[in-house]
């Protein structure tokens, strides 16, 4: 006979308690940093040169890194979803890469490449183009960080959509083109979207890559993540006020995510 | 051959028993830890090998980095024994807080500017006004930062140079680094045309960078300094360091790394 | 001289542990049954007719146009073949109701949205389900669902029909529902349809010709009482073992009379009266020397004709009236000691018997 009490009661003390131990240790130190915050103080420390600069520029450049990694990521996700190519593994793991390697590292091998002695960089540098220490630079860190998120996620999404679909609307007569936007895409979309958030707060939290290959500079490339380290180094009160502008950011993009998924499943997908 | 071989294997593996005996046979190693600014890397190794020579049964461990972080990191409670900053300002803050004894000066240093070494855009100090010249520094906390600041400022003041020449040079710099030796390690990649650095720093880079000095109004001699900390668990061992740290050996050891008296 | 019309299929190629050879032709207007065992490979001719699937050498042309053709390097993209396919799970598009299914075609051709919206409505009346345009497909029937795939593939306006399998995810009750609709419907198409299965009933049913496919080749092809009188292999020979007959259908419903020829027949069925098909396997039919039972209902009394050993039991061609097809066991036909000419009792399981229109 199915016992109708809800889970949660049946629950023995045990698993409540050891359940219970991780959102704790991850809600204590958020919580701290808030109690930390001066609130009368707090509005004039956001709304420092500091602080906004560094709030605008974080959006810019995640924006672009995130419409720049799912222009670039769908037809990669897409393809890896489908096809066994010659290279797909090899292709497949080059994309898992960022994720393992630290950020620092990438911004390491970032400066390798197009940096100006980098491998590219030294051609772009004849040419007069100038990489490193730039917004550009900001954004090409973040997406090097971030896209792999994406293309994980989309190319998820896609395998998940049965291929007899893509194949019957071939057969009625839509390009390959046309059944990508009329069908793969919009069955895919509720992975597409978490995707794209996931790669955003993934670009937003970006530090070590974009410290290292473009440099910190205010209003430049001092992203809020570079700013609460400065901050950091002469006062506290400034970077707390600054990181929490950074928790707001990454809060929305939870919220946003957590009601399109909501929309979407109950409308059936 | 093979006899003497055999003799120095057997040696070899016969000295590994003996030197745990005698270990054991001693007390467990006191730890010092020592905070201490980047640009002292290489002074403070060499001196801690000399000092954990002479002091057996103690044994240093570093933390490196940008003095301001050390301090922040002190401040919010971080274990450490000794505490030696790129200045005075920052151990003073401590010293005012309560959190560690009053500041002593062991070393001077000078800021210069570096150049990769094939840098052909930056050859004198006046081109680091030019168009398009990338110049890197600390940042603003820094003590290498702010001494950088100072410098510029005088250079300002000297008619030589002048103030539009000094807004030039600062409206080319592209990164605030958080420690000295990020800078230097940004010029010697030739990510940047030039960045200011003590001259020490200069020195570990050996070949690698160009030094170009300050002119005599602009130069800005520093200050390192050092303290032991009031909730130093290894007190009297920190003591004993910071001693040794003032005495004739130290100063031999800095000045051949060029460190100033 | 006339410009070749209809398809014609010629392939070979390599699938997982299986060779396929395979080589057909279907007239304007013709339906053929392709059937076989699972893994025969009927679902690949379809596709490589559709061009989702690739050969190693394969010549497939639909009204004289070649759409593979691999000595010449041809090989039309899926999406220019004008192939309708209805796919074995439907493969309705499930974020999309049903107007907007049955559109798909039409729209991808670039027509102008409200003429296409009137083709697809029409297609909709076409197959019943007029009022059901704004439906969401995840919320129609199982029948409903295979006439709104039939429609989308018929909307785009092929030039042949291709049907995979189109009762294999329906339950018993709505395969039959849907299969009158589906019979008169292909009946009424101008254009060459093949329809793959692995039923015998509904090959007979839907089939002008059968096209019999067994580990990838074709053993026989032809109408029915071609391959039932002269079966080639022992799975033609099961499969078309089929008795069928033409009956009257008594007014009623459930247990009923159906009078086929001179024999009145007991079945089981609600369909309304009149003319129907009655079908029911060899091995419904048993054969005693004696009558046993009270009930005298689908007892027979027949000469045996003539019998046919099919490895391991024997075919038996009785006279009943109307000719008969019995299976037994080899021990049985030993034991029943059958000589042709000797009279035998048939007794017909009520309950096997298929009756449809």
């Amino acid at each position: 006979m199915e016992d109708q009490a809800p889970r949660w009661a049946r629950a023995g003390w045990a698993l409540r308690v050891s359940s219970l131990l991780l959102p704790l240790f991850l809600a204590l130190p958020l919580v701290s940093l808030v109690l930390r915050l001066d609130p009368r103080a707090w509005l004039e420390h956001v709304a420092s040169p500091v602080a906004l600069r560094a709030f605008v520029l974080t959006l810019e450049t995640t924006a672009v890194a995130t419409v720049l990694s799912a222009a670039l990521g769908l037809p990669l996700a897409w393809l890896l979803a489908r096809h066994r190519f010659r290279g797909s593994d090899v292709v497949d793991t080059l994309v898992a890469l960022p994720v393992t390697i630290p950020p620092v590292v990438v911004g390491v091998a970032l400066l390798m490449a197009f940096g100006r002695q980098g491998l590219v960089g030294r051609a772009f540098d004849l040419l007069g183009i100038h990489v490193a220490f730039t917004s550009v630079a900001v954004v090409m860190a973040q997406m090097t960080i971030a896209s792999p998120f994406f293309v994980r996620a989309a190319r998820a999404g896609f395998e998940a959509v049965d291929p007899a679909l893509e194949h019957a609307a071939l057969t009625l007569g839509a390009s390959p083109w046309r059944v990508f936007w009329t069908v793969s895409v919009p069955l895919a979309r509720p992975a597409l979207f978490a995707g794209l958030v996931l790669c955003w707060a993934r670009a937003l939290s970006e530090f070590g890559a974009t410290m290292m290959f473009a440099g910190n500079f205010p209003g430049r490339t001092q992203t809020l993540s570079l700013a609460v380290m400065s901050a950091m180094e002469s006062d506290l009160d400034t970077a707390v006020a600054v990181a929490s502008l950074s928790l707001l950011l990454g809060l929305a993009a939870l919220l946003v995510a957590r009601g399109a998924a909501r929309r979407w499943w109950v409308a059936g997908g | 051959m093979r006899p003497t071989a055999w003799a120095v294997l057997s040696l070899a593996l016969l000295s590994g028993p003996a030197k745990s005996a005698a270990a054991r046979t001693e007390a467990k190693p006191t730890t010092i830890r020592v905070f201490a600014a980047a640009s002292l890397q290489e002074a403070f190794r060499a001196i801690g090998a000399r000092f954990e020579a002479a002091h057996p049964g103690t044994r240093l461990e570093f933390n490196f980095a940008g003095s301001q972080v050390l301090r922040t990191q002190i401040e919010q409670g971080a274990e450490a024994d000794l505490f030696a900053s790129a200045d005075t300002e920052h151990v003073a803050a401590l010293t005012r807080a309560g959190l560690a004894d009053p500041p002593q000066i062991f070393a001077h240093n000078r800021l210069v500017v570096v150049t990769p070494a094939n840098n052909k855009r930056v050859r004198r100090l006046t081109d680091l006004g030019r168009p398009r010249v990338r110049i890197v520094m600390a940042g603003p906390a820094v003590p290498a930062g702010r001494y950088a600041d100072q410098a510029l400022a005088a250079l300002g003041r000297d008619p030589a140079f002048g103030a539009a020449l000094e807004a030039a040079v600062r409206g080319n710099v592209v990164s605030l680094e958080s420690n000295v030796r990020a800078v230097l390690a940004k010029v010697q990649l030739g990510e940047a045309d030039a960045g200011f650095v003590y001259e020490t720093d200069a020195r570990a880079a050996g070949g690698r960078v160009r030094v170009i000095a300050l002119p005599p109004r602009a130069e800005v001699r520093t200050t390192c300094a050092a303290t032991v900390l009031r909730a130093a668990r290894a007190r009297p061992e920190a003591l004993a360091f910071l001693h040794s740290l003032l005495g004739p050996e130290a100063r031999l050891l800095l000045r051949g790394l060029a460190f100033r008296p | 001289m006339a410009e070749a019309a209809g398809l014609t299929f010629a392939a070979r190629v390599a699938l997982e542990g299986l060779a396929l050879e395979a080589a057909f032709e279907i007239r304007p207007g013709e339906r053929v049954a392709l059937v076989g065992p699972s893994g025969a490979g009927k679902t690949t001719c379809l596709h490589l007719v559709a061009g989702l699937r690739s050969a190693e050498h394969a010549l497939i042309t639909l009204d004289g146009r070649p759409l593979t053709d691999t000595q010449r390097g041809i090989d039309v993209p899926p999406h220019r073949r004008d192939v309708g396919l209805v796919f074995q799970d439907l493969a309705l598009f499930p974020h999309l109701d049903a107007l907007a299914n049955v559109s798909y075609g039409l729209g991808a051709r670039g027509r102008p949205r409200g003429q296409v919206r009137e083709a697809a409505a029409r297609w909709l009346e076409e197959v019943g389900l007029a009022d059901l345009g704004p439906r969401p497909v995840t919320a129609l029937s199982g029948g409903e669902r295979q006439r709104v795939a039939l429609a989308r593939a018929m909307a785009a306006g092929p030039r042949v029909l291709l049907l995979d399998e189109p009762f294999s995810g329906l339950d018993v009750v709505t395969r039959n529902e849907v299969r009158a609709g589906l019979r008169a419907f292909l009946a009424t198409l101008t254009i060459p349809a093949l329809l793959v299965t692995h039923d015998a009933l509904e090959a007979l049913m839907f089939g002008d010709r059968l096209v019999v496919l067994e580990q990838g080749r074709v053993t026989q092809s032809g109408s029915w009482s071609e391959l039932a009188s002269r079966p080639r292999s022992s799975y033609v020979a099961a499969l078309t073992g089929f008795n069928l007959l033409r009956a009257t259908l008594a007014p009623g419903a459930g247990w009923r009379t159906a009078r086929a020829g001179p024999l009145e027949l007991t079945v089981q069925s609600d369909e309304p009266a009149g003319e129907v098909w009655l079908a029911f396997a060899p091995t419904a039919v048993l054969l005693v020397p004696q009558r046993f039972g009270v009930s005298t209902r689908n007892w027979f009394l027949c000469r045996m004709r003539e019998s046919l050993p099919l490895g391991g039991h024997v075919r038996v061609m009785l006279d009943g009236g109307t000719p008969l097809v019995a299976d037994v066991s080899q021990e049985a036909a030993d034991a029943l000691g059958l000589e042709p000419g000797s009279t035998i009792w048939a007794w017909i399981e009520a309950t096997a018997i298929r009756v449809y229109r």
